[in-house]
């Protein structure tokens, strides 16, 4: 066994839905006992050829190797047992980071600003700033970096490309149709921090270009990441069809 | 007798049970929970890697158990996933040893395979004795 066929192992039990730390451990493990099983037939005066084939065949065949993996409920990664949480996490996960961020700048807000708000302390300048930031921060950055991890937590788990691909372009969509805002205006409560989702159909055209700008992006790292895997591994054993 | 090559035992943890092809093949029931039972067992002494589980197995019953390197591993993975099992890696003369140790739950679940594994061969002593007298 060469040490790309222990690579193309994990790659296989990788696709057959065994979760990533255990088929890096059986990566590691099974080379090691290879070694192992080497040196001591070596040791015992065999030659280089025998002690190899000697080796193999203890080891057993790849098959039977992922077949008894693969066969094993413990060892099945979360999302080989439920793909289509890919569907719906990201936006899960925008929604409740969201939250969480919109709190905090509240938060922040209110400290910086005590009520009430001393809205002539903030220039125009500064409260447009702040409000490009926000909008670069919820609408761009949030959602783009989620795409990304999601990307590589699917490449890393091997499953079906149609999940994290649903679930990147409904989260963009959604995130087409949301709005915040922050300024200053008229009124005893001059400062405002704002966030909303809504759409027109009016706007559905506008709506849709903007949900199609952020999609683009979005999956760019998870067609990257299927490129390279599907070019490092193509001289490997037969795979099931599976990120792809 | 198994033939060579042929894989002796398959354990299986999350049934709990075990077949052994040439020996059990109308009743794998009797054989159940056997290498879970040995392998815990090897593992109460000292934690170990799995290299060394294999050897001793064979060792360690005079060949009567071989659990195959490609049974080993995925029950070693499953006994951890249970939390019966810890695993801590290691690097050794340039290789990555990945040690096994057994959990309070792991000695809590030998301690009851022993029992039960005493219990049913009691029982088959009995039985053969009784059968060796007539």
């Amino acid at each position: 066994m060469s040490e790309q066929r222990f690579r193309d192992l994990r790659e296989a039990l990788l696709r057959r839905g065994v979760a990533p730390r255990y088929a890096h451990r059986a990566e590691v493990e099974i080379a090691a006992h290879h070694r192992d099983l080497l040196e001591r037939a070596l040791a015992r005066g065999e030659s280089a050829e025998e002690a190899r084939r000697g080796a193999d065949v203890t080891i057993g065949t790849d098959d039977v190797l992922i077949e008894r993996f693969a066969g094993r409920k413990e060892l099945q990664s979360w999302s080989h047992r439920f793909p289509a949480a890919y569907g719906l996490a990201p936006i899960l996960c925008f929604g409740c980071l969201g939250i969480a961020l919109m709190a905090a700048a509240a938060a922040a807000t209110h400290a910086i600003w005590p009520v009430p708000h001393d809205a002539a302390r903030i220039s125009a300048g500064l409260a447009a700033d702040i409000n490009l930031a926000l909008i670069a921060l919820f609408l761009w950055i949030l959602p783009l970096s989620l795409a990304a991890g999601f990307a590589v937590l699917a490449y890393r788990q091997r499953i079906a490309l149609r999940w994290p691909i649903t679930g990147i372009v409904l989260l963009c969509a959604v995130v087409a149709l949301i709005n915040v805002g922050f300024g200053v205006k008229g009124g005893p409560k001059p400062l405002f921090l704002q966030a909303g989702i809504g759409f027109g159909t009016k706007m559905l055209p506008r709506e849709f270009a903007l949900a199609l700008s952020k999609a683009v992006p979005a999956l760019l790292p998870l067609f990257w990441l299927k490129y390279r895997s599907s070019t490092k591994f193509r001289s490997g054993p037969k795979h099931p069809p599976t990120f792809s | 007798m198994p033939m060579a090559g042929q894989q002796q035992y398959a354990l299986h943890t999350s049934s709990d049970k075990v077949y052994a092809p040439a020996m059990i093949a109308g009743n794998p029931s009797l054989m159940s929970g056997v290498p879970e039972l040995v392998v815990l067992r090897l593992l109460a002494q000292q934690e170990m890697y799995g290299y060394e589980i294999a050897r001793a197995l064979k060792l360690g019953s005079r060949g009567a158990l071989d659990l195959g390197e490609g049974v080993l591993y995925p029950a070693l993975h499953a006994l951890e996933a249970r939390g019966l099992l810890r695993a801590r890696s290691q690097r050794v003369e340039g290789r990555t040893r990945i040690y096994y140790a057994l959990t309070a739950r792991g000695r809590r679940r030998l301690e009851r395979l022993i029992e039960n594994w005493r219990h049913v061969s009691a029982g088959v002593e009995l039985i053969l004795g009784a059968a060796g007298h007539e």
